[in-house]
């Protein structure tokens, strides 16, 4: 293997349960690039030998259970949090920025936000394995600065990328920058202020749980992951993973005969708490409003053209993973005028997918002058493969893979489409818990009132 | 002084198990292979396929097509079952880029 891949190795060895190491070869990237010298795999052929023969592995872990307690000690209050903030880099448990020690008391006070134990075990987080608990949940929400109100959705949202068919292990180690997208829908989102609208992606002071729940995840994703830039996560590039992206459907914003999305990916009744995680590797901002004098019906249809058009790139990302069968090529978000033109205009959910299927088509001349064809060709998946003999191509299997989300500022200058690196959208229920109205009114006593009529 | 306790965030320890036990020697041994069929593999499994054959007598080298290829077929259930079925004593996996 690579030598900078080894990290991501023993990630991947851990998580499946193993001491994490394994005999290994590794080469500088060189030798594996196109007509490479690949000479030195007999120069070093003992190594392989000795793989197989005398290595051995390193001493298995404890198997100590909870969480320990580290400890600094500073001058003062200041002193000692500045230092704690320096063990999270040193320890790399940090992401760079300012974080909170989870102290005993903040932990226990993000427990209250679920009714299960807190050694409930969640499973393990690929791809380092790293046991996953409420409490590890609650640590990770703790040094986010959340709050208890905000653990129902991180749990739900762990949930699913514990999830085998959300293939999480891969992601995260892959260099595609894959970053989880959380839908959230259901009424809690609104209460524990969760953003539908202006800024949905962050930040935003009036609607910080977005921000916190995400940033936990993120942290969890290292920490108990594995997925350090460069060590776990090959992500070339990173971006939008401080934060990921956690956000609320605009429900009250759906076009008369629109479902939530929850309701139509997953089958949840309409009012479920719930969230949907996909996996983007990027994100844009499409300008989609009319310039000139144009009919309401030009002004949808351009628009839905010009979203079209951005979708229309050859992104090899979504056919990973059986991700053309049964992914996401990416997610699409309006805001709710947007979606209420094009509904005035007739379209439903489903033929609004048709039309962004049809019209995101990529021609084979595309795909082939830059060499996509042949990835579609050797593709695992065999509908994938079948599908190299349609042009123009069609970026998913089936319209309906396409995810559309209305969400977003009050406002119908753009859309978003996040491309998508996903081989399935994971949905999970949100457990909430018994004392939920006690930690709203707490919360509304700490942050102001959540109600509209109190926000600027 | 002022101490401050917090909890480390890397998870709860879980139970491990271990590796497979190595082989004594390769002589007369039987070896599979697993191919993700990237990063070159074409190239470096028959290299290495090649010194085996040369350096351990009797050996035997399973077919490349024994087992799934391809970055998704490897990774599954069934992948990990037609390899222990196989009864192979060792296997090389690559190439991990």
């Amino acid at each position: 293997m690579r030598e900078d891949f080894q990290g991501v190795f023993r990630n991947a060895v851990s998580g499946l349960g193993l001491a994490p190491d394994a005999a290994v070869v590794a080469f500088p990237i060189d030798l594996f690039m196109a007509d490479s010298d690949v000479s030195s795999v007999g120069a070093r052929k003992r190594e392989f030998y000795e793989g197989l023969t005398t290595w051995r592995a390193p001493d298995a872990a404890s198997t100590a259970k909870g969480a320990r307690l580290v400890s600094v000690s500073g001058v003062t209050y200041h002193d000692a949090l500045v230092k704690a903030n320096h063990l999270f880099i040193t320890n790399l448990w940090g992401d760079g920025l300012p974080l909170w020690p989870a102290s005993p008391e903040a932990v226990d006070w993000i427990l209250q936000g679920s009714d299960l134990a807190r050694d409930h075990v969640l499973g393990r987080f690929p791809p380092r394995g790293g046991g996953v608990t409420v409490e590890t949940c609650a640590i990770a929400l703790a040094m986010a600065g959340g709050r208890p109100e905000y653990l129902p959705v991180l749990l739900a949202t762990v949930e699913a990328m514990l999830a085998p068919e959300a293939r999480s292990d891969l992601l995260q180690a892959a260099s595609g920058s894959a970053f989880p997208v959380v839908i959230v829908n259901g009424p809690l989102a609104k209460r524990i202020r969760l953003n539908s609208g202006f800024g949905c992606f962050g930040p935003d002071p009036q609607r910080p749980a977005g921000a916190s729940i995400g940033r936990a995840l993120r942290l969890l994703q290292q920490n108990a992951g594995g997925a350090q830039p460069g060590i776990g996560s090959m992500g070339i590039y990173g971006a939008m993973r401080y934060t990921n992206a956690v956000f609320a459907e605009d429900e009250e914003g759906l076009p008369a005969g629109w479902l939530p999305h929850a309701t139509e990916r997953h089958g949840y009744a309409p009012g479920t708490d719930s969230v949907s995680l996909a996996f983007a590797s990027g994100v844009t901002n499409v300008k989609r409003r009319g310039g000139a004098e144009v009919s309401a019906e030009e002004d949808v249809v351009h628009g839905l053209h010009r979203v079209a058009d951005f979708m229309r790139t050859p992104n090899l990302h979504c056919i990973q993973f059986n991700g053309y069968e049964t992914g996401t090529p990416g997610v699409v978000v309006m805001s709710r005028v947007t979606a209420s033109e094009i509904a005035a205009q007739g379209f439903t959910q489903s033929s609004l997918r048709h039309f962004l299927w049809e019209y995101s088509r990529i021609p084979h001349e595309t795909l082939s002058r830059s060499g996509n064809l042949e990835w579609i060709r050797v593709n695992s998946n065999a509908l994938t493969r079948d599908s190299a003999t349609l042009d123009p191509w069609p970026i998913c299997s089936n319209p309906e893979n396409i995810v559309t989300v209305v969400a977003g500022g009050a406002h119908p200058t753009n859309s978003y489409w996040l491309q998508g690196y996903c081989p399935k959208v994971v949905g999970r229920k949100i457990a909430v818990p018994a004392a939920v109205d006690h930690l709203l009114s707490q919360a509304d006593k700490d942050l102001g009132c959540a109600s509209d009529v109190c926000l600027i | 002084m002022f101490e401050l306790s917090f909890y480390d965030p890397s998870g709860t320890p879980l139970d491990t198990q271990p590796h497979a036990p190595r082989l004594d020697t390769l002589q007369g041994k039987k070896i599979g292979f697993v191919s993700i069929d990237e990063w070159q593999a074409y190239r470096t499994f028959p290299l290495l396929r090649d010194l085996l054959r040369r350096d351990f007598a009797n050996i035997e080298l399973l077919p490349m097509d024994a087992f799934p290829r391809g970055i998704g077929p490897v990774a599954t259930e069934e992948a990990a079952a037609l390899v222990a079925a196989s009864e192979v004593d060792a296997v090389i996996i690559g190439n991990a880029a």
